[in-house]
């Protein structure tokens, strides 16, 4: 097992890498002189994966078992992971998101026994009826705050305009009714299914030797036997549900959400698509455009505005967001833009000064060990390496962006999101 | 493993009032300056001087308008230049900055870190004025966006409740006062009280400017010192913060809006706050009450009882105030706070483990030595420490803070006394 070395000159970055026998993926940023030490242990597994064929039998399972089952990873037999974290120091946490979950912790010192508490609390898994019940009382709990979210309820509403069947439109807990059917049962089957090495990475990043967090790693991955799991997912019409979804919550401007439905991409299409949208949406509406001031100087937009290229392992949508008064009118005049830009072309100079701020951009991520971490995971899962996507952000032309432009916009499959004041 | 050698820290005073921090740190690959201006929290001037970073930041006579400055920042790389205001004990902070990719790699070899800091000289020091006014337009722009950014803060009902209680518990002191003034306030702004606002501000406030970053501070700090220079600075504002160290009889307000989740704030007096050596042991004090996942809080009320998704503690070490938060049905309620209260008495007796104190301490130490890793944290602690007049570095906290002796922890917490309770719930269906 030898450590490959991944290397970006221009931003003068190394990353190591090597595929273990159980067929997890490692990477090892070494970050020389920071305080602190960052290690994700991520698997291919998130909300979205709710119906998959897996030893000869095809599983369909209660939304939100994903987050449930990561909420419940941290408890052993004798205690909970986090007990056992308070005696390192370290700062632990995880996050289920639609196409992966993910177990990490930060430690100033400390940092190999806090190591193997990560490997090990992941890789044994124990599950009760009794800890299932328990855990039923807080996520409901976590459910009912998000229900309060307008940003996050705006965006959600917003993918169930844009989405039949795709499951990421499912909330990432689930809802009160479905978390009810989850049993230790169904976990361990999720469990089995998706927490195979061979479907799982492990990151570090930070002043760490690779070499040594290799060892480490080797001396405490377990070797189960291989195993393959395929996530199904219904047939998604190309069409959208509806134009408009509205709700009234607690606050005082209207907030919106407008996507366009895409296509969802893999490995170099992904950081094509990744790139050449982000400099694109930074052309149409970011914080230097006609558009943008035009807007913010009538009041219709604030310093919320933002523009995104919402994407993952199996789908993909550009999504506009922010607080206004007049949401409809604020589409209206983002299409207006949109046509204007197709019609008149795009200034050279406008191309370049959105490409370099871009590039700027991506290059700061590399500042941040944790940023460097949960980067190298989402590329890896979405079939790409660690600097494809700065690579491809230097390749990008004038010309790619036109197409661009001419293919994400289309008004049959664009959806509006408000939350109105009550 | 601490950053130690890739970090030099200087401090060097301009001339009065004025401090230039330079943390030189060559793991970053950007910089940024940030100048930050200190002035007394005041009802009456809170809305004007929250509106000033907001109208400096959309333009200056280079670049008069905010695309024309956007786009030059989209040149530099994607630099950002931005600002606000922000509370920090009895004092208002506003603040600007400029954060930029170092000159190191820039593709063609520019100089991205004069250009930068001079692009925050001109938003600082040369807004567009005209006839004694500030630009009427971006006024009336900006201040509209600050009244709804004062309303938005309805939105998050967990920040709401916690901006809420404070409000009630300080309500005769400047530190019930927001940071944003109020929204009606903020409508009544007209440009030329705002010009004049400004000015009074470059004249007597305190400034601490805080570059961090792998660039050498020499011409950053040379063009600040030049431009403060041509200041003529007035008699200078001295910033305090008011210590209540014991509270009146305690208050409880209750509040029902559409909410899905309740939420409890407990506002206490904690009778100790910075520079106050005792501040660290109360810092300690809260960590074990409430700070971490493995503190009493967490393990009582939430794993133990059940009765919260989330119950922890903080404490606001300028003002000298101890808060814990809590998420919770309405009908948990009274338990959650009589819990609540009984862990505290707990704390005071010093009735809390080996395990309790030694996790606490790791995990402050952990946190603050975390700090070292970001440029804007970097920033965001020695501002913090100006403000305190208490200069020191995040692992020199760190170190004080495992100094502690258990027996200290007891006698420092039963200074806490209750001040405020105030739930947040929802509407009753009658």
């Amino acid at each position: 097992m030898d450590l490959e070395l991944i290397e970006s000159k221009r931003l003068h970055e190394k990353i190591y890498y090597t595929r273990h026998p159980s067929g997890l993926d490692l990477f090892v940023s070494p970050k020389k002189g920071y305080s602190s030490q960052y290690a994700v242990f991520g698997t291919k597994y998130g909300s979205i994966d709710n119906c998959f064929e897996f030893g000869g039998e095809t599983v369909r399972v209660p939304e939100g078992i994903a987050h449930f089952l990561e909420h419940k990873l941290f408890e052993s037999e004798d205690g909970n992971a986090f007990s056992r974290y308070a005696k390192t120091g370290a700062n632990a946490n995880a996050y289920t998101s639609f196409d992966r979950t993910c177990y990490l912790f930060s430690a100033t010192s400390n940092f190999y026994e806090s190591f193997e508490i990560l490997l090990d609390f992941v890789q044994n898994p124990y599950f009760t009826e009794q800890t299932v019940q328990k855990e039923q009382g807080i996520i409901g709990q976590e459910i009912k705050m998000y229900e309060d979210d307008p940003g996050w309820r705006v965006f959600f509403n917003l993918l169930s305009a844009l989405y039949h069947t795709h499951p990421v439109k499912i909330d990432i807990a689930g809802t009160a009714g479905s978390i009810a059917q989850i049993t230790s049962d169904l976990l361990y089957k999720c469990y089995r299914a998706f927490y195979n090495l061979n479907n799982m990475v492990l990151c570090v990043a930070g002043d760490v030797d690779p070499e040594r967090i290799l060892k480490t790693a080797d001396r405490l991955l377990k070797t189960p036997a291989p195993s393959k799991v395929r996530s199904i997912f219904d047939p998604e019409p190309d069409t959208i549900v509806k134009q408009r979804v509205e709700q009234k919550l607690s606050v005082s401007v209207p907030l919106f959400c407008f996507g366009f439905k895409g296509s969802p991409a893999e490995g170099a299409e992904a950081a094509r698509a990744e790139a050449e949208s982000s400099i694109l949406l930074e052309i149409l509406g970011g914080d230097a455009s006609g558009f943008y001031r035009r807007l913010y100087d009538k009041g219709l937009i604030n310093s919320s505005f933002g523009l995104q290229y919402f994407s993952g392992r199996s789908f993909a949508s550009t999504v506009v967001s922010g607080e206004s008064r007049q949401p409809e009118l604020v589409m209206e005049e983002f299409l207006k833009e949109v046509k204007r830009l197709k019609s008149e072309g795009i200034p050279s100079e406008e191309f370049e000064m959105a490409k370099k701020a871009y590039y700027g951009r991506l290059a700061s991520h590399f500042d941040s060990v944790d940023n460097v971490a949960n980067g190298i995971i989402g590329s890896h899962f979405t079939g790409m390496g660690p600097f494809e996507i700065v690579e491809a952000a230097a390749r990008v032309t004038p010309e790619n962006v036109a197409k661009r432009l001419a293919n994400t916009f289309s008004e049959e499959k664009a959806a509006l999101s408000v939350i109105n004041p009550l | 493993m601490t950053g130690g050698f890739l970090t030099e820290l200087e401090r060097k005073t301009l001339s009065e009032n004025i401090n230039f921090t330079a943390i030189r740190d060559g793991r970053f690959k950007n910089n940024q300056i940030s100048v930050n201006f200190l002035m007394p929290l005041k009802k009456e001037t809170a809305a004007l001087h929250a509106l000033i970073p907001l109208v400096l930041k959309r333009g200056c006579r280079p670049y008069p308008n905010m695309t024309l400055l956007n786009r030059r920042l989209k040149e530099l790389y994607g630099a950002r230049l931005d600002g606000g205001v922000g509370k920090r004990g009895e004092m208002q902070v506003i603040s600007l900055y400029c954060a930029a990719l170092d000159d190191t790699y820039a593709l063609e070899g520019e100089t991205l870190l004069r250009e930068c800091a001079g692009l925050l000289k001109s938003v600082l020091f040369d807004p567009i004025v005209t006839d004694g006014a500030l630009s009427a337009e971006d006024v009336e722009v900006e201040k509209k966006n600050l009244a709804d950014l004062i309303e938005s803060q309805l939105n998050d009902k967990r920040h709401y409740a916690s901006l809420k209680a404070k409000e009630a518990m300080c309500a005769g002191e400047a530190y019930g006062v927001s940071e944003y003034g109020t929204a009606a306030q903020a409508l009544a702004i007209t440009p030329a009280a705002l010009y004049e606002a400004y000015q009074t501000m470059l004249k007597t406030a305190g400034v601490e400017i805080i570059l961090v970053g792998p660039a050498d501070k020499t011409e950053c700090e040379s063009l600040f010192a030049e431009a403060f220079a041509a200041v003529s600075r007035g008699k200078l504002l001295r910033c305090v913060t008011d210590v209540i160290r014991e509270p009146g009889p305690v208050r409880t307000v209750e509040e029902r809006l559409a909410v899905n989740q309740a939420k409890l704030v407990m506002g206490f007096r904690a009778g100790t706050a910075a520079p106050e050596s005792e501040a660290d042991t109360m810092q300690l004090a809260s960590a074990i009450l409430g700070g971490t996942p493995h503190s009493k809080l967490f393990e009582n009320v939430r794993e133990k009882l059940g009765l919260c998704y989330y119950c922890f503690s903080y404490f606001e070490r300028i003002k000298g105030l101890v808060f814990v938060e809590a998420g919770i049905e309405e009908q948990n309620y009274q338990k959650a706070k009589d819990e609540i209260l009984n862990q505290l008495e707990l704390l005071k007796k010093g009735e809390f483990s080996d395990d309790e104190l030694s996790s606490a301490k790791l995990s402050l130490e952990n946190s603050y030595r975390e700090l070292n890793d970001t440029l804007y944290d970097i920033s965001s602690w020695y501002l913090s420490q100006a403000v305190t007049s208490q200069i020191r570095t995040p692992d020199q906290t760190a170190r004080a803070l495992a100094e502690i002796d258990r027996g200290q922890i007891a006698p420092t917490a039963a200074k806490i006394k209750l001040d405020t309770v105030y739930l947040l719930a929802g509407e009753r269906k009658d």
